[in-house]
């Protein structure tokens, strides 16, 4: 299988001392969705957006490692390079609708330009026609009924809901082999949001791209996703297929996040919640769930445990052996 | 469509009545300058070449000494000058210029600190040092000395006046343009763009040059007014057209050595300078208004 995204020792830290993102390794196949999960504050966006090549707009932000995309080293590249490979190579979803669209322009500008984009790095000439059409059949594949209605509007004159289906069709347009989507449907109320999740699967493979879906919600991440990533405070806890990773969760953090799932057939009386709050960048020299653990040990503050493979999985948990991270691991 | 909402901004501007009288001056205004600008300019070429009296009360340069320095009247809304000249007449033929000057140097000042304040906030770094401490070099000047002085070396003409003020106009924009080029840089949909492949140069000009001029606009409006009495003032110096087309300013000078016995020559196209700077400040604060309701 041809590997798209390829994501190496990625440390970020924001200011002097906010460690986003520390060692996370991982790699991403073409085809594949692959879910990040973790709570809010655990690095989820700033992973986003180091894959895409928008950390380096931030002025305060430190970042080392290498994050590799269709054979471009994304962090290390010219504006040249970062100029083509965007357009085609990689595009993003955001969290809210409303912002990721220009409110002056419609959607039918939007779009155009989408496709005008990604045809012109393809070395194919269109003419307006040719626009206006895949530009139709793009909305028609995101569901909407009446394009020629919907590409006179402009972004407010939309629904939530709507315009993730417009920034699904601009996904469309581009014909990126990797999509990012940063918690698309989070800003959604719920029936809006099974849509849309539905859609971006449907569209993921029709299309043949690789989807990294970010989510703070295991269970929409369960519904998607072919693997699954759980990130805390920085760093991957565990990565493994949905299926094992759902029914055998190894890091007890992950155990924690599939015991708060509300299920339906266990007819509990309340939801389970992680005992303790979730407190970013607290000054851990080890596990940094540690404080919020039932089977803590000793061990698990004596360094950051490894990322190590136990039965062809991933996990960071000192119960599968005490092994522990080299002490670099921050920024520099 | 476009109509429509002409039409709807009109109502909203009627209903404030401080944004209303500014409305009907700017109206007022511009209507006649384009009214009498295209008779001017286009009468002459269909070989009409008085068409830019027709609709003027006398021909504003036809000297009438029997009538010199007659005080206003129905027959002489204005009065007249010393050389018996209509000064009603002398003021509506000088409004086209007034008129296309300060839209000219608005817009200049538009571009030229557009260009400059987008990319200095866009770019940051180098390009922002750069631009900025050119900006701050030419606001360190009064800007009416320093139009007096580049004119005062290039030449005296319409043009020069024009370019002078454009010279001294576009710092102000390119601070406002370079706040704004801040503001839209931490939206969303700019890092959208980037990833949809756009060039830095083409995020500008598709995703930052709209927002910003929908901000800017109400200032701009204000601003017609400001252009238009630093252009007086202009005049009033002897830096405007030369003589004998009539300028509201050079006609407040001239009307100055007879004062107070005959006030009207000073005083009425004072009055008038005044009217369009407080319509266009009246206009300006209903669009300022309108767009925050939008
Ligand atoms: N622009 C920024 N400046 C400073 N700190 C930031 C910035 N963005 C995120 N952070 C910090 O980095 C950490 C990770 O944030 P983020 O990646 O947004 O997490 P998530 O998306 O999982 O909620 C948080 O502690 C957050 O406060
Ligand atoms: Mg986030």
């Amino acid at each position: 299988m041809e590997r798209i995204l390829r994501v190496e020792d990625l440390n970020v830290t924001y200011g002097e001392s906010t460690r986003a993102l520390r060692k996370v390794n991982f790699d991403l196949f073409q085809g594949e969705i692959v879910g990040i999960v973790g709570e809010s504050g655990s690095g989820k966006s700033t992973l986003g957006l180091a894959i895409a090549s928008l950390l380096a707009l931030n002025k305060k932000v430190k970042f080392s490692g290498k994050v590799n995309v269709n054979g471009v080293d994304i962090l290390n590249a010219s504006e040249e390079q970062l100029y083509r490979i965007r357009g085609t190579g990689i595009f993003v979803i955001f969290q809210d609708p409303f912002q990721s669209l220009d409110p002056l322009v419609s959607i039918e500008d939007h779009l155009s330009e989408a496709y005008a984009i990604s045809s012109d790095r393809n070395n194919v000439k269109v003419n307006p026609e040719q626009i206006r059409k895949a530009v139709i059949t793009a909305l028609k594949k995101v569901n909407f009924t009446n394009p020629e209605v919907i590409l006179k509007k402009y972004p407010h004159e939309l629904s939530g809901g709507q315009n993730q289906r417009i920034m699904i069709a601009m996904a469309i347009l581009e014909k990126p082999k990797l999509l990012v989507a940063d918690e698309p449907t989070t800003a959604l109320d719920v029936t809006t949001q099974a849509q849309v999740l539905t859609l971006l699967k449907k569209i993921v493979k029709e299309e043949d791209m690789s989807l990294l879906f970010i989510t703070h919600d295991l269970a929409v991440a369960s519904m998607l996703c072919d693997r699954i990533i759980v990130l805390y405070d920085g760093l991957i806890q565990e990565i493994g297929s949905v299926k094992e990773t759902i029914s055998d969760p190894l890091h007890p953090y992950t155990k924690g996040l599939i015991n708060s799932i509300p299920n339906e057939s266990k007819k509990e009386g309340r939801l389970k919640f992680i005992k303790g709050m979730y407190i970013h960048n607290e000054v851990i020299d080890g596990c940094p769930f540690y404080p919020r653990c039932d089977s803590r040990k000793d061990e698990c503050i004596k360094g950051i445990p490894s990322l190590i493979e136990t039965r062809g999985r991933k996990v960071r948990c000192i119960i599968y052996g005490v092994e522990y991270e080299r002490s670099d691991t921050t920024a520099k | 469509m476009a109509l429509s909402t002409t039409w709807a901004f009109l109502k909203r501007m009627m209903r404030n009545p401080y944004s209303a009288i500014g409305t009907v001056i700017m109206i007022l205004f511009f209507g006649w300058a384009i009214i009498e600008g295209i008779l001017r300019y286009l009468g002459p070429a269909l070989g009409f070449s008085n068409a830019g009296y027709l609709l003027l009360p006398y021909n504003p340069f036809s000297f009438n000494l029997s009538q010199s320095l007659v005080s206003p009247s129905l027959s002489h809304l204005f009065g007249t000058d010393s050389l018996g000249r209509d000064l009603f007449s002398r003021v509506l033929y000088s409004i086209p210029i007034d008129a296309a000057i300060s839209v000219i140097v608005v817009g200049g000042g538009i571009v030229v600190g557009g260009v400059v304040g987008l990319t200095a906030g866009y770019y940051g770094k180098g390009v922002d040092q750069v631009n900025m401490r050119v900006t701050d070099l030419f606001l360190a000047f009064p800007a009416l000395v320093l139009a007096m002085v580049i004119e005062y070396t290039i030449g005296r003409s319409i043009l020069y006046a024009t370019i002078s003020l454009i010279v001294v106009w576009w710092p102000v924009y390119a601070r406002l343009f370079r706040s704004e080029a801040l503001r839209i840089k931490n939206m969303r949909f700019v890092d959208s763009a980037i990833l949809s492949g756009l060039s830095r140069m083409q995020v500008i000009r598709r995703h930052f040059v709209r927002p910003a001029l929908n901000t800017i606009m109400s200032y701009a409006t204000v601003d017609l007014g400001n252009v238009i009495l630093t252009y007086s003032i202009l005049s009033f110096l002897g830096l405007g057209i030369p003589p004998p087309e009539p300028e509201l300013g050079s006609m407040v000078s001239d009307g100055l050595s007879y004062f107070p016995q005959n006030w009207w020559w000073a005083i009425l196209p004072g009055v008038v300078i005044v009217l369009i700077v407080v319509g266009a400040a009246l206009f300006g604060d209903g669009v300022r208004d309108y767009l925050a309701g939008e």
